[in-house]
């Protein structure tokens, strides 16, 4: 994943300062580069695969926008997650009385089942059993607050390290450091309160 | 297990399990850890769940953000390109072709089949039904299919696949750029000279061996690089057979489409040159396994290679613009930036700062429209989708265009308003002014667009679908009763529609292919170029530059 985004990161700058010059190919190549983890991330965010398709749309939008301001003081890959942190965060409130039941519901469709990429010499019933584990990590997930759930899913799911997530949600490094602890405990505790069996097996 | 040493250290759990905290400190915690079973608990936990999250699937973008960035895209380009003038950003010429032009090609020929429809219910004689059911419809489900399937969202499946088909995956962005870079080392001129002996002329168009003498910068037909990857010898395979397809002539009947949309490669004398594949084994280890391929096409075509191409190799296309320039002027040329502009500025009675978002719906509801035969939804679509242009001073240009056909006619206001949007048109495109005089292109009266552009300026007309076609109809069409239409005129009226249609989508570019015989006016062919490249997958990621800083903890 390092060396990944690395080799994305380098490359990037000249597809930025190409983009700046009005190449729109060269955004075109930023977009596919991106969009993946990016719309990764705001599924994990918004836990539905509209709203995740929404904000992505809307940050990539923001950002063609925004490309001619755009300094290269962080990574593109940085200042895209900056944007998206920003939407996602006053997107989701603006929506917040929105009724969660739905969310919490696994999505039939959804990728993950696709994407479990299930082992050979995985038995069917450890099959359902770690889809329901997803599920239930998910809907745990979904009852964090954002502010603790942004910095989770970035490091978590994202794999981020601290110094970038510092970047992307505006914050210092100790509140980036205090909050994704904060964030697991409280996943945790989530965790336990829906599976105390499996919680006290594991501790 | 004292708790204020717990205390302590409480956040620094996450950053040791993250390998964020610095040495010493966790020195310091592992000793505590050692000793303290409840924090040794904490620590499990917290393993426990980042580890459960990183678990979880990844998941990848669906293909309609990708349909949808191309179109947003597109329309941001357009406006900024409109408004105070800053660079003109071309989006791809191919998310032109396939996101508007297609579109209201689809619509056109929509309109054009319900204009037919209307005026021929009467009496349609078999032949014509033969011929339009072979021709038209045809490519315009065709079209319109093709449409529905890339902007339905409805239909998740296809859009998804289309999309996702359409990306170019990262790796082929990196060789197209090592292989742009290689070429760019090369003078242009010898490449041009490369060129010269690599291109094939496909149909309609001769060779222009002239033109390649020169820099590639002066040749005057757009180019587009097309780079293929293939992943393996099947997928080489494929992409080879594909290209060889191309490399077949087509029937150059205009009553033969045997092939649906694509009878316009055949144009008219056709003149399949010999298959240029150049199997670059003899070069350097770089270009081992690579093939060139170069074909001359209309831009439908090149979009349906390009298509088949990305069928082949899913994801391994990536599309370049060897002459940026060309597309450039293509684009300031486009008739559509006017249809749309129009349209924004009308409906909002102001330039606009962001594209309304209704425009993808409305095409959609009329490619449904057509397809189940609703007439009324069409028609109020369209009325509200095409508005005329009202432009002062062309006036002269525009009747001596549309004089040519009819003489004497009485204007109706609708024509006026659609004639001044035509000359404001043809004024854009100064190289191409001659061309568009061309009275077969005009005189047969732009069909549905013609009684689209007529809906909102003569509401009365809106009341009868496609009135000012009813007004100015093709030849062929002014007496069905009495007389069942010749082959002649049947191809004459295919050949306008296509013509229209041509006309539509990319102004200049067709219509020498679509009109082979320009009886008075011979054009000079003006295809574009497509070259495509066909390179070896990279043996092993080793080879890829990893010099890179690796600034990551």
């Amino acid at each position: 994943v390092n060396r990944a985004a690395n080799e994305a990161g380098v490359k990037d700058a000249e597809l930025v300062r190409r983009a700046q010059g009005g190449d729109a190919a060269a955004f075109a190549a930023l977009v596919s580069r991106y969009q993946d983890r990016l719309y990764n991330t705001c599924y994990r965010m918004c836990h539905n695969h509209a709203d995740a398709l929404d904000a992505t749309q809307s940050v990539f939008l923001k950002a063609l926008e925004a490309l001619p301001g755009f300094q290269a003081r962080s990574s593109f890959f940085t200042w895209l997650f900056r944007i998206a942190a920003n939407l996602i965060i006053s997107q989701r409130r603006a929506r917040r009385r929105r009724p969660t039941v739905a969310l919490h519901e696994p999505d039939p469709d959804g990728p993950d089942r696709e994407l479990a990429a299930p082992r050979e010499d995985d038995q069917p019933a450890s099959q359902v059993e770690k889809e329901e584990s997803h599920r239930r990590l998910r809907a745990a997930l979904d009852r964090l607050d954002d502010e603790f759930r942004l910095v989770v899913v970035l490091k978590d799911i994202e794999g981020m390290d601290y110094a970038t997530i510092a970047q992307i949600v505006a914050a210092p490094l100790g509140t980036v450091k205090s909050r994704l602890h904060r964030g697991r405990l409280m996943l945790r505790a989530m965790l336990c309160e829906q599976e105390p069996q499996r919680g006290r097996s594991r501790v | 297990v004292a708790a204020p040493e717990c205390d302590k250290f409480g956040e620094d759990l996450s950053a040791y399990l993250d390998g964020e905290l610095p040495r010493q400190r966790a020195a310091e915690l592992e000793q505590h850890l050692l000793g303290c079973e409840s924090c040794r608990g904490t620590f499990e936990q917290l393993r426990d769940v980042a580890g459960r999250l990183a678990e979880l699937p990844h998941v990848r973008a669906p293909g309609q953000l990708s349909v949808a960035m191309r179109r947003a895209t597109e329309r941001q380009v357009l406006l900024e390109a409109r408004a105070p003038r800053r660079k003109i950003r071309v989006w791809t010429l191919f998310a032109r072709v396939s996101a508007s032009a297609a579109l209201i090609a689809a619509c056109m020929f929509a309109g054009w089949h319900v204009y037919e429809r209307v005026q021929r219910s009467a009496t349609p004689s078999v032949e014509e039904r033969l011929a339009m059911s072979r021709e038209g419809e045809k490519a315009s489900e065709k079209a319109l299919r093709r449409e529905t399937r890339s902007l339905d969202v409805l239909q998740v499946e296809p859009a998804e696949r289309f999309a996702d088909a359409a990306i170019p995956a990262e790796p082929v962005l990196a060789l197209a750029d090592k292989a742009k870079g290689v070429e760019a080392e090369a003078p242009i001129e010898a490449y041009a000279g490369v060129l010269a002996r690599e291109r094939v002329a496909i149909g309609g168009g001769e060779l222009q061996a002239d033109s390649f003498g020169v820099p590639v910068a002066a040749i005057t037909t757009p180019t587009i690089d097309v780079f293929v990857v293939a992943q393996d010898v099947q997928q080489a395979t494929a992409v080879r057979n594909t290209l060889a397809a191309w490399q077949k002539p087509v029937g150059a009947e205009l009553g033969g489409g045997e092939r649906g949309g694509a009878e316009w490669r055949a144009g008219g004398t056709v003149d399949a040159g010999a298959p240029v594949v150049r199997a670059g084994g003899a070069g350097a280890a770089e270009t081992a396994g690579r093939s060139e391929f170069a074909f001359e096409l209309t831009p439908v075509q090149a979009n349906e290679l390009i298509d088949q191409l990305e069928q082949q190799a899913p994801r391994q296309v990536l599309l370049r613009y060897a002459d940026m320039q060309h597309v450039q002027q293509a684009a300031e040329r486009d008739e559509l930036d006017h249809l749309v502009e129009r349209r924004l500025v009308d409906e909002l009675g102001r330039p606009v700062a962001a594209p309304p978002a209704d425009t993808e719906e409305e095409c959609q509801a009329l490619a449904r429209a057509r397809l189940s035969g609703e007439v009324e939804a069409r028609r109020a679509v369209t009325s509200k989708r095409f508005m005329p242009r009202s432009s002062a001073g062309k006036q002269e240009e525009a009747d001596e265009r549309h004089g040519r056909g009819r003489g004497a006619e009485p204007l109706a206001p609708a024509k006026a308003a659609k004639k001044d949007e035509k000359a404001a048109t043809a004024e854009r495109g100064a190289s191409a002014a001659h061309q568009l005089r061309q009275p077969v292109l005009r005189g047969g009266g732009m069909g549905g667009g013609a009684g689209i552009g007529a809906g909102k300026r003569a509401p009365d007309r809106a009341a009868e679908p496609m009135a000012p076609p009813a007004s100015q109809p093709p030849p062929a069409a002014e007496q069905p009763a009495t007389q069942p239409a010749q082959p002649e005129q049947l191809r004459a009226r295919v050949a306008r529609v296509r013509e229209q249609l041509g006309e539509l989508l990319f102004g200049p570019f067709t219509r020498a292919v679509a009109q082979p015989a320009a009886a008075s006016q011979p054009l000079p062919p003006q295809p574009i170029t497509v070259r495509v490249m066909l390179l070896p997958a990279p043996q092993a990621p080793a080879t890829q530059p990893a010099a890179q800083p690796v600034p990551q903890p």
